[in-house]
This record gives structure tokens, sequence and C-alpha cells, in this order.
């Protein structure tokens, strides 16, 4: 019995080790081939989650407190030290209001970004399987959808639609700005449907739904990523660029809406007050550009494990 | 499959050109460029374009009219003092005269009869009722004006500068390519304000806002244009080069490695005609992201000509939205529809002429 269970014992060591082996192994390769991918995808997250924890823990978790001076509103105030970027109209630390709207900028990008994917995954996906008059339909829907500009329409219904809830907005971008990730998934589709392993699911008796997002949409799946980060950083882009003329959403407190107030409220033209309007549009640009990194690089990856 | 069809309608294609050239040899070469599939192209996309804009006007007159709640409420607000009753005749009656008391449908015909058959969009509220058509006449050139140079010459610089980093390997020819990628990132309409803190605030080189006057063959009046008019095309410029500079650099590592290139090299070309020979053979796949780049340009236009103030159609309809003003609105916004629809059009029709490939796929199908 004892015998038994050393050499159980022993074995399962052995077998612990040789696993620790494999994963170094596989680490040391992976880190060999993907360093800066990795690099810059931590540097991301590591940021945001800095900004996340900011705006939760007490100095910078109340972006509606107004701050007095002598029985009066502390407000349009240049940098101190205590309100490292000055105070807003309200009298609001405007540092805080900005971590805020970094943050709902990007959860507003995030939700956006997943409609639009969703949109395209559906169009691009159901039309090349079920075939015949859905096939012809959905590609020309696609087409149509392609020549419609986007932005003159989300202006038209910003205009036209009398509430500014942040919902409407989302939809509105959302619904605008699928068609050309529906056209190239759809092409992806087209290829992969003729592959052998799909006609092996086809007379096995899977149903056409199941091989669609069951085989066939994994192989999709480095396109569909793609797309869903150039649809974060659009919609971020695109929603402050219809807040900043003011058709934009009311309720969120996003990089939008920040250089909306600016607008409205004359930080730019009679205050001058440049650490009010020049941070937003730098962590914009900032946003992109991390995106725009991650996209060309992640796309690498994919280019190398291809060939 | 496609790959076949394709073969055999290329081949009735020659087939066809051959007796076509048998038979007159002597035809001019007008009547050669516009041959049979060329015209076909034309045709279909043609029906193409138009039910596309059929499907966005309809839009346009189905979402004021599909907004829960009384739109005419929402514009004409009740004076103080008029009694609720009196209010609601009003506007009964002001129904009646617009012709929103019938059906839907209804409606809908009388729209596109008045739209096709006279070019009717009503009358501007803003503007004293002056007709929406004068108004987009006068506002039409400016949006164009901005569209149309920032386009042509968006598209030549930045694939210039992209297929000049991507084919040296000089850092000297990199480095606008590295600008204009980190300037593509920066939002328009920020960079706007930038702009306008910079040089009208601070050097006080150009003018902002005040009334731009229409275009008028008076050089007063064109000077006073072009003063209000370079902000915003250098920004839409500087915002626009990247994105074509990176397809081309992309397009041009790939075409560097093709065997031609090389064989020019051994045969002792020089550097400067094989980058032409690469450039032009690399640059073809661009044309295709124009239509694309053209739509998301109108947007950019629409959105940089509110910031600074130039009175084309964006400027107009944010104007007509501040003022309640629903046929301005509904109209600016089917003119610009007609500008997308007709260049994206135009847009097709060059490819088409640069491609022959193009125009016999479309016979195929």
């Amino acid at each position: 019995m004892t015998k038994e269970m050393l050499s159980e014992k022993e074995e399962l060591e052995l077998a612990d080790n040789s696993f620790k082996e494999v994963l170094k192994e596989k680490y040391h390769n992976v880190m060999a081939r993907y360093k800066t991918q990795i690099i810059i995808l931590f540097v991301f997250f590591a940021v945001i989650s800095i900004i996340v924890i900011l705006t939760i823990i007490p100095p910078f978790n109340e972006p509606e407190k107004i701050f007095w001076v002598d029985g009066s509103r502390d407000n349009f105030s240049h940098p101190t030290l205590e309100h490292l970027l000055g105070t807003d109209q309200h009298g609001r630390d405007y540092l805080t209001r900005l971590l805020h709207a970094i943050r709902n900028s990007l959860a507003f990008g995030f939700i956006t970004g997943s409609l639009c994917t969703g949109i395209a995954i559906l169009i691009g996906v159901i039309g090349p399987f079920k075939g015949g008059v859905t096939a012809t339909t959905t590609s020309f829907i696609t087409n149509i959808a392609l020549v419609f500009p986007e932005i003159p329409f989300i202006l038209l219904m910003s205009a036209v639609l009398q509430t500014r809830e942040w919902w409407i907005t989302m939809l509105i971008i959302g619904l605008f700005s699928w068609p050309w990730a529906a056209r190239s998934i759809r092409s992806q589709v087209l290829t992969l449907k003729e592959r052998d392993y799909v006609k092996v699911a086809k007379m096995s008796g899977l149903k056409d739904s199941k091989i669609a997002f069951g085989e066939v949409l994994p192989n999709v799946l480095p396109y569909i990523f793609l797309a869903f980060i150039i649809f974060l950083g659009n919609a971020i882009v695109i929603e402050a660029g219809i807040a900043i003329i003011g058709l934009g959403q009311q309720n969120w407190l996003t990089l939008g809406l920040l250089l909306n107030h600016a607008v409205s409220w004359g930080f730019i033209f009679p205050r001058r007050l440049y650490a009010m309007w020049l941070t937003p549009g730098i962590c914009l640009i900032l946003i992109y550009l991390a995106f725009f990194l991650i996209h060309s690089s992640v796309s690498q990856t994919f280019e190398q494990r291809k060939v | 499959m496609k790959l076949t069809e394709m073969g055999i309608a290329g081949k009735k294609e020659n087939k066809e050109q051959d007796s076509f050239s048998e038979s007159s040899e002597k035809q001019s070469t007008f009547k050669k460029f516009i041959s049979n599939s060329f015209l076909h192209m034309a045709i279909k996309k043609g029906i193409f374009y138009f039910v596309v804009f059929f499907i966005a006007i309809t839009l346009a007159f189905l979402i004021p009219r599909l907004v829960p709640g009384n739109v005419l409420e929402y514009i004409y607000q009740r004076p103080q003092g008029t009694p609720q009753a009196v209010w609601d005749e009003e506007i009964k009656q002001l129904e009646e005269y617009l012709g929103l008391n019938y059906p839907l449908p209804i409606q809908y015909i009388n729209f596109l009869r008045s739209f096709f058959f006279g070019f009717d969009l009503g009358y501007s509220t803003l503007y004293h009722l002056e007709p929406v058509t004068n108004i987009v006449e006068r506002t039409l050139p400016y949006t164009l004006m901005l569209v149309v140079p920032v386009l042509i010459i968006t598209f030549y610089i930045g694939n210039w500068i992209g297929a000049r980093a991507g084919y040296s390997e000089k850092r000297k020819n990199k480095i606008p390519y590295y600008i204009f990628m980190i300037l593509q990132t920066a939002p328009f309409f920020w960079l706007g304000y930038v702009f306008v803190d910079l040089f009208v605030l601070q050097l006080n080189w150009f003018p902002y806002g005040g009334t731009v006057p229409p275009w008028a063959w008076d050089w007063d009046a064109i000077s006073t244009i072009f003063d209000h008019f370079w902000l915003p095309f250098i920004v839409l410029i500087l915002t626009n080069i990247g994105g074509w500079s990176t397809g081309a650099y992309s397009l041009m590592t790939v075409e560097k490695g093709e065997d031609y290139l090389s064989y020019a090299n051994k045969l002792g070309f020089r550097d400067k005609t094989m980058r032409k020979y690469a450039f032009r053979n690399s640059m073809l796949p661009q044309f295709t992201g124009l239509n694309l780049r053209f739509n998301g340009l109108i947007g950019a236009t629409l959105i940089t000509e509110v910031i600074f103030q130039f009175p084309g159609l964006g400027a107009t309809m944010l104007l007509a939205f501040k003022n309640h003003d629903y046929n301005l609105i509904i109209g600016t916004f089917i003119v610009t529809i007609i500008v997308v629809v007709l260049g994206n059009y135009l847009i097709d029709m060059c490819y088409a002429v640069l491609d022959p490939r193009i125009r016999v796929g479309g016979k195929g199908e």
C-alpha cells in the first residue's frame, strides 16, 4: 500500500514538474514572439485599472462635489495644488471629473463596440449560411448601409429625437457604423464555408446555426476582435464629436460632455482655461492611439500566425 | 465557380470586341472607350445608387413622423395666456395646412411628388418662410469647396508620403509618415479648437465667426470667404492624410518584395524609375477606399463647419436644430445625401475607367 502511495506521489510530482517545464517553455516561447504586444496590452490595462481604482477611492470618488470658498462657489479657478486642473463652472474639481469621464467614455465605447460587432456578426454570418433570399437581402442591406454616411444620419437622428438619453446615442452610433465589418466577416465566412471540416459537420447532421456559430465563427474571431477594437475607438471619438456641437447625450459624464461644457461655458474663448479644455482632447488622443497600437500589433500577430 | 464564370465572361467579352472591331475598324476611340460593358456597369450602378437615395429620403421622411409626441407642439410653444383649447384648435388647423392630417402613406406620396416633380423641400421658419431649396443652394458651395479639394489633396499627398516611407529605408522619408500617423489619431473637432486658439486668439491671423458673404465673382467676397476657409481646410487635411498614408505604407511594403522589382534592380534600373513602377502597381486598391473615405469626410466636414462657423450644410443644419426648423434640418440632410450618392457614383465610374476587370465582372454577374 505504502509503496503504491509513494509511487503515486512521485508520479504526481514528476507530472507536476514536467507540466511546469512545459509551461515555462511555452511562456518563454510566447514572450519571445509576442513581447511588444504583451507589453502594450499590459500597460494599457494597468493604466485603465489605475484610473478605475482612482475613481473609487476617496479624493476622486465624488465628481459632483462642489467646493466653496468664503461662502461662494469656487468656480473657474486656475490650477492650484488643491485642484490640480482647476475647477469647472459649478466649482467641481476637474481632475476628478476627468478621471470619471475617461472611465465612462471607455465603458460607452465598450458597449457601443459590442453592439456594432454583434450586428456585424449576425449579418455577416447568417447571410452566407442561410443562402437564397437571406443572403441576397443581407448583402444588399450591407451594400446600402456602406453608402449611407454615418455622421449626417447621426446628426439627423440626434436633432430630431428630443430626448438626450445615453442609450439613444449608443443605439444611433451602433446602428450606423457596422457595415464594413459585416462585409469583411461575410467574405471570410464565404471562404471558410467551402472548407472540408464544414462539409464533415454538415454530413454528421449538425444544424446550420451550430455549424455557423460553433465551427466557423471561432476561425473568424481574430477579425472580429480587430473590428471590435476599431469600433471601440471610433465610438468614443464620434460620441465626443457629436457632443461637442451639442447633439450628444447629457446624462453620462463622458469626455464628449466635458468638451461640450468647455465650449458652452466658454472655457475656450473668453476664459482661456487651457488646463480644462486641452486635457479631454489629449485623453482622447491617448485612448485612440492606444487602440491604434493594440490594433496594429494584434493584427501583426495574426498575420505571423497565418504564415 | 466564380473564377470559371469570370473566365467565360472574359472570353465572351473578347469575342464581342473582336467581332466589333472586325465589323467596323474605323471606330472612334471614344466609342471604343464606352464599350458595352462600361455602359452596363454605369446603368447598374446608377440604379443601385438611386435605390440608396430613395431609401435615405424615405428614412428622412419617416424618422420625424415616428418620433413619439406631436412634433408641432415641440416646434411652436404655446404663448402665455392662450387657453389650451384654442391652442389645440390652432395646432389642428396648422396640421391641416401642412397636410399632416392625412394617413402616413398618402403623406408619403405627397412628399415624393413634391420632391421629385418640383424639388420642393418646404419652407424655412428660421429664414422668414424662404424656400429651403434657396437656402441650400446658397450653402452647398461652402461644403463642396471644403470636401472636394480635401479629398483630392489628401489622396495625393497621403499616398505619396506613405509610399515613400514604405519604399525607402531612410529615416528622413519616414518622419512625415509618423507625424501624420499621430495627427490622424487627434480628434479633428478638438484640433479645430486648438487651431482657433493658436491662429485666431494668439496670432490673430484669421477671422473667426461673423458673417461669410455668399459666393460671388468679386474679389472682396472671394477673399473674405477664403479668409474663413483656410482654417477648416487645414484641419481637415492634417487629420485625413494619415489614413491614406498608413494604407499606402502597408501596400508598398508588400509590393517591395515582388519579383519584378528585384529583377529591375539587377538590370540596373534607376531607383526613381523603380519607385514609380512600384507606386503605380500598388496604388490600385487605394481607389476602392475612396468611397468609404468620402463618406467619412462628409461627416467630418459637417462637424468642422460647425466648429469654425463656416456657413455650409453642417452649420446650417445645427442652426436649424437650435431654432426648431424641421424643414431646414431635413432639407440639408437630403442634400447631403444627394452629394454623397453622386460622389460615390462618380468615384465608382472613375474606378471602372481605371480598372477594366471591374467592368467585366459587372457584366459576368
